[in-house]
């Protein structure tokens, strides 16, 4: 015999076999299924597709329903300009902003509706009045203790009588407190020079990158253009044009 | 066996059903008994072999492309799980020298039972290596180049060991040939 009639052989006997295993062997089998706990794509259940759908509705709902009130809540500045009568504003802690006007409502009258004046002879009105500047303050400070409400929540509203003052014509509104205003930029002066001094090891993980890769670009460029942290922590980039007398520069 | 009796067979052990499971383990347990009956030198190791086969037929049901036959994919698998068996095999070291094999018990579902006994019989004496290949090379189809890649080994070192074996078998066949005659 060769190998061709015995592979022959064989593989005729054994292509088409076919052997009854024992009776037990499925129990095994569906034992380990068991014990295995072979895991279904869990997307093919039905069940978990029920749940995923209300889920995801659930999901969307809530933060449509947030997205919404937020935008509803009139911010702090509107709420001000939108008092249509006195409003006393009265911060226990720092300082106390008595808001009076007798009529007309002074507000209405200037562009900065966030203006509120002080009668002078208030008992109330402390000093630190006069070292709370907000951004958009132009005017010197005049004897009269003005007070500017820049994007805060105002404070607790209380209503007091003082001259002039009706009760029926005070309203109280929502009120919150008013943070002390930082001013954005510390030393507006000084931030240019600022800027070439200062460190880029603070600068962080992105511009890092992106000065590396623009190393990488231009390697000869000398810093044309340079990524920083902002102090806000946005992405700032500086273009120093060498043609250019000013210095460009761009905040993303 | 209608196709469509079998789509729905099949969709169900997608589905990880037990009776869906277990009617494919029906339709497909013979055929995949007797694969793992040639690769194994006992029944009792054939019965793990089958098993084992079976449970990765379940948890990799949602593997098959759809593409091509079902059972040549369940046998494909039967084949891997029946290497794997050989490969732990190897390893320890279990693989026994000595002539004895168990007599084949089971149900004779073939023609020519006798011849058929014998020869698996045969087979299962083969020490592994030499059974393992000679069983891909000349029953299931393997190229050496594949049963190289598979067993990790040489491709002359897959041809000499599928020579020994049919050597092997020839004198086997010799001596029963003479006991008969």
């Amino acid at each position: 015999m060769n190998d061709e009639q015995l592979d022959k052989l064989f593989k005729d006997e054994f292509s088409k076999l076919e052997m009854t295993p024992d009776e037990g062997t499925w129990e095994s089998i569906a034992a380990d299924l068991d014990k295995q706990k072979i895991i279904v794509p869990l997307w093919r259940r039905n069940w978990v597709r029920y749940a995923a759908v209300v889920l995801l509705t659930a999901g969307v709902g809530t933060w449509a329903v947030r997205y919404y009130n937020q935008g509803q809540q009139p911010t702090p500045s509107e709420r001000v300009a939108s008092v249509p009568e006195k409003v006393i504003v009265q911060r226990p802690t720092e300082y106390q902003l008595p808001a009076a006007t007798s009529a007309p409502l002074q507000r209405s009258d200037k562009t900065d509706k966030r203006l509120l004046t002080a009668l002078p002879q208030h008992p109330n009105v402390s000093q630190q009045q006069q070292t709370v500047v907000a951004k958009r303050h132009e005017e010197p400070v005049t004897h009269r203790n003005t007070v500017y409400l820049h994007e805060v929540e105002t404070a607790a509203l209380t209503r007091t009588t003082a001259d002039g003052f009706s009760n029926e014509r005070l309203r109280t509104h929502r009120v919150v407190e008013i943070d002390p205003i930082q001013p954005l930029i510390e030393n507006p002066e000084e931030e240019e020079m600022m800027l070439a001094s200062r460190p880029s090891s603070g600068a962080g993980l992105v511009p890092g990158l992106l000065n590396k890769i623009s190393e990488v670009v231009n390697p000869d460029d000398n810093k044309t253009i340079h990524f920083s942290k902002d102090e806000e922590g946005s992405l700032r980039i500086d273009i120093f044009n060498t043609l250019v007398k000013n210095r460009n520069r761009k905040r993303k | 066996m209608e196709k469509k009796q079998l789509e729905i067979i099949w969709s169900g052990c997608l589905n990880g059903e037990r009776k869906a499971q277990f009617e494919l383990y029906q339709l497909f347990s013979k055929k995949m008994y007797g694969v793992c009956l040639r690769y194994a030198p006992n029944e009792l190791e054939a019965k793990d072999i089958l098993q084992l086969g079976f449970i990765k037929i379940f948890q990799k049901c949602t593997y098959f492309d759809n593409k091509g036959s079902l059972e040549g994919w369940i046998r494909k698998i039967m084949v891997n799980t029946a290497i794997e068996n050989h490969r732990k095999n190897k390893i320890a070291f279990v693989e026994s020298v000595s002539e004895k094999h168990d007599i084949v018990a089971g149900t004779m579902d073939t023609e020519g039972a006798v011849q058929y006994k014998d020869l698996l019989a045969m087979v299962q004496s083969l020490p592994l290596g030499y059974r393992t290949i000679f069983n891909l090379y000349v029953i299931d189809g393997y190229s050496h180049r594949e049963i190289a890649e598979q067993l990790s080994i040489s491709e002359s070192n897959s041809k000499s060991q599928l020579s020994r074996a049919r050597q092997w078998l020839k004198e086997k066949l010799a001596k029963m040939e003479g006991q008969t005659a």
